[in-house]
């Protein structure tokens, strides 16, 4: 509190400077201040629908110079994390915008460059609780000026996301939805939840993480969680350390990336909830007659749809696959397997989708899946793109021995069902899988299946 | 000896003017570096022998001998090795030509039974014994010929032109079944027993024999009626992108029992 009276003059004399030469920047530093350090400094960029290009500096007490900053309207808050080279966030503009095109509220950009710019990680994680009394504050003053508190929506990411649980948390869990896009892990992984963000902290808490073996935080947080590829290594992403700084951030930026995708409509991402990412790949998790019609969570901006039930089950985590490349939606299908080989098979699939010169491709192979006789195999194909009336299809069966003699697969049927579309299954019957031989066909409407 | 007594030549060779007999002694000191007694021994008697052509004292020869003899030891066995080395040194090439060649072979026999494992490898799935399959099943059914026209002629089964449809018909049947992967080896007959009026509907009737014991499990999946049906109705959707063919067959006209 001492702080922020201190700050106030100061940033209010920044403000009235900056206006005057038009528009307000996030602070630019480098990483010279980050090797000396740099104190907390909270700026609060106000963009809204009228000036969605030009962004306005917040008093953090006086809001009467500002016209712009309509408190009948909901307001979203973007709080980055860790700078540790001091560069401003590059993807602030473009949810910033995303999120206006949306929804006619005011977004204000916390912009704490000035304390998360440290190359001592410690010391700005320490920043994270001051600045989050620096912005209790100021919501609170929104409050007295006639905000409505659950109309608050608060996107944090990485260390932002805590300091917006610590927000949450000082405000009784009044405000209305925390999005966490893979909350830090280093420093407040197995802390309580006071120290940490946690489902009490708003409304609503949605979480995604996208690197729990390294920056992120692995446990749920949230009344959801979303766990992108497993929550680990994203696709796309570099494996080695060669690859530079990439290595380091790529997982743990890649939460942001998908956040945008979700806001930018080029396609859904569904989100299955399941114990663990291997049932989930297993193709266990299928079922979202749990969601009635809604079916499963949608992952991203739009999950707040399932609040009501989500909150109901309590904490529920959901997993999802994406591409290494935009549009990042995945469409899933299940596959379905029966075999007449005496002997048990096991192997891997490739299937390709065809309809006018597009091909859209799944491999199983996260682990090698078993064909018994007569018994049905699920398998669980994420395809790269979704296409829309399947002309052709291509079955390669594949068993990663080398050595071993080449294994035939003997089907019986193989049917394949969209997982979201009402559309009628599709089936082919009587295929012979050599090992890693493309096998293309033409399926057919299944009819009802008698076994 | 053996050895050292055949490379005598090469030392004459070399193009010194000592005498043989000379390095002989020479050599023999080589050969036992230690035995200096025997050394001196030899030593006087090459001096006795080149007295003649040397024209210097027996201890002068002694005295030079000695100091030869110092320096002997180590300076023939690098001559030694560097001659071994100038010769094709057949042992020591034949030790790692043999380790290679021993590991090309182990490579070699692994590959060859890895070869025949799988040439010898036995897909069970492809061994079945005909005389088995003993059991009958048959299954009915009809389809529609949209492009032909049906006559009189066709309704009588006798007459040629309904002999040539049926015989057609029935061929494509057995050639589709025959040829499946699965249905294969019980498929027995297809027949085409009556055509009627619209365009033209044929009535096929399908005979397939199972081994009695599996009888049932079979007819339960790999020859349930799904899959019969399910695989002569795909091969009409197959076949479905020239619909004007003669021979063309509705595939949603297809029925069985």
């Amino acid at each position: 509190m001492l702080l922020w009276t201190f700050m106030t003059p100061l940033l209010l004399t920044a403000a009235h400077m900056c206006r005057a030469q038009g528009c307000d920047e996030f602070t630019d530093l480098n990483i010279g201040h980050s090797f000396l350090g740099t104190s907390l400094r909270v700026r609060l960029l106000l963009y809204t629908r009228e000036n969605s290009s030009c962004a306005t500096l917040l008093s953090h007490t006086d809001f009467s110079a500002y016209p712009s900053f309509n408190l009948s309207r909901p307001t979203s808050f973007i709080i980055h994390g860790y700078r540790p080279t001091g560069s401003p966030p590059v993807w602030v503009h473009e949810l910033m915008a995303l999120l206006l095109l949306r929804t006619d509220v005011n977004v204000i950009v916390v912009d704490w460059n000035h304390g998360a710019a440290n190359l001592n990680y410690l010391k700005a994680v320490e920043n994270t609780k001051q600045a989050a009394e620096n912005l209790t504050a100021f919501i609170e003053r929104m409050q007295d000026s006639g905000a409505n508190l659950s109309s608050i929506h608060m996107i944090g990411v990485s260390l932002g996301a805590h300091m917006s649980g610590f927000v949450g948390a000082n405000l009784k869990g009044a405000i209305g939805r925390i999005s966490a896009l893979d909350p830090a892990g280093p420093q407040f992984t197995d802390k309580p939840p006071e120290e940490r963000l946690d489902p009490d902290d708003a409304q609503f808490v949605d979480v995604l993480h996208t690197d729990i073996d390294a920056l992120g935080y692995r446990k749920p947080l949230g009344h959801i969680d979303f766990y992108a590829n497993g929550g680990t290594d994203q696709p796309g992403c570099p494996k080695t350390i060669l690859s530079g700084g990439a290595y380091f951030k790529c997982d743990h930026q890649r939460s942001v990336l998908l956040y945008l995708g979700s806001l930018n409509r080029t396609c859904t991402i569904r989100a299955f909830p399941c114990d663990s990412n291997t049932e989930f790949l297993d193709g266990k998790c299928l079922s979202c007659d749990q969601f009635g019609a809604d079916g499963c969570p949608v992952f991203g901006y739009d999950v707040s749809r399932w609040k009501n039930v989500l909150k109901k089950l309590g904490q529920t985590k959901a997993f999802f696959t994406t591409n290494a490349q935009p549009p990042y939606c995945r469409t899933g299908y299940k596959v379905e397997v029966v075999v007449w080989n005496t002997d048990v098979h096991w192997g891997y699939m490739t299937i390709k989708l065809h309809h006018n010169g597009t091909e859209a491709v799944a491999n199983v192979d996260h682990k090698s899946s078993e064909f018994r006789k007569f018994t049905e195999t699920t398998l669980f194909a994420q395809f790269d793109k979704d296409v829309k009336d399947v002309e052709k299809m291509s079955v390669t069966f594949s068993t990663g021995n080398v050595f071993k003699p080449k294994y035939k697969l003997r089907v019986l049927r193989v049917r394949l069902t969209h997982l979201e579309l009402d559309k009628t299954a599709l089936c082919r019957y009587d295929l012979l899988l050599e090992e890693n031989k493309e096998v293309m066909f033409r399926p057919v409407p299944c009819e009802d299946a008698d076994f | 000896m053996d050895v050292e007594l055949i490379t005598l030549p090469a030392n004459g060779n070399n193009g010194k003017s000592i005498s043989n007999d000379r390095i002989t002694a020479e050599n023999g000191a080589d050969v036992t570096c230690e035995v200096t007694e025997r050394d001196s021994l030899l030593k006087t008697h090459a001096a006795g022998n080149q007295n003649g052509d040397i024209p210097v004292s027996n201890s002068d020869v002694e005295a030079q001998r000695t100091v030869e003899n110092a320096h002997s030891c180590p300076e023939s066995t690098a001559r030694r090795i560097w001659e071994e080395l100038n010769d094709t040194p057949f042992s020591k090439v034949r030790l790692w030509m043999i380790l290679i060649f021993l590991l090309v072979i182990i490579v070699a026999i692994i590959l060859f039974s890895l070869w025949i494992c799988s040439v010898i490898h036995e897909d069970v799935d492809e061994k079945f014994d005909p005389s088995l399959f003993q059991v009958p099943l048959h299954f009915n059914g009809s389809f529609q010929l949209p492009n032909q026209v049906f006559t009189e002629e066709l309704f009588t089964l006798s007459t040629n032109e309904s002999i040539v449809l049926t015989t057609d018909l029935e061929d494509k049947l057995a050639d589709l079944y025959r040829s499946s992967p699965a249905l294969g080896r019980y498929f027995s007959k297809a027949e085409v027993y009556s055509l009627r009026n619209g365009s033209v509907i044929a009535d096929y009737q399908l005979t397939f024999l199972l081994p009695e014991e599996q009888q049932f499990e079979l007819q339960n999946f790999t020859l349930s009626r799904e899959m019969v049906y399910n695989v002569l109705r795909q091969s009409l959707y197959d076949q479905e992108t020239d619909g004007s063919a003669p021979m063309y067959i509705y595939p949603r006209s297809l029925r069985m029992f």
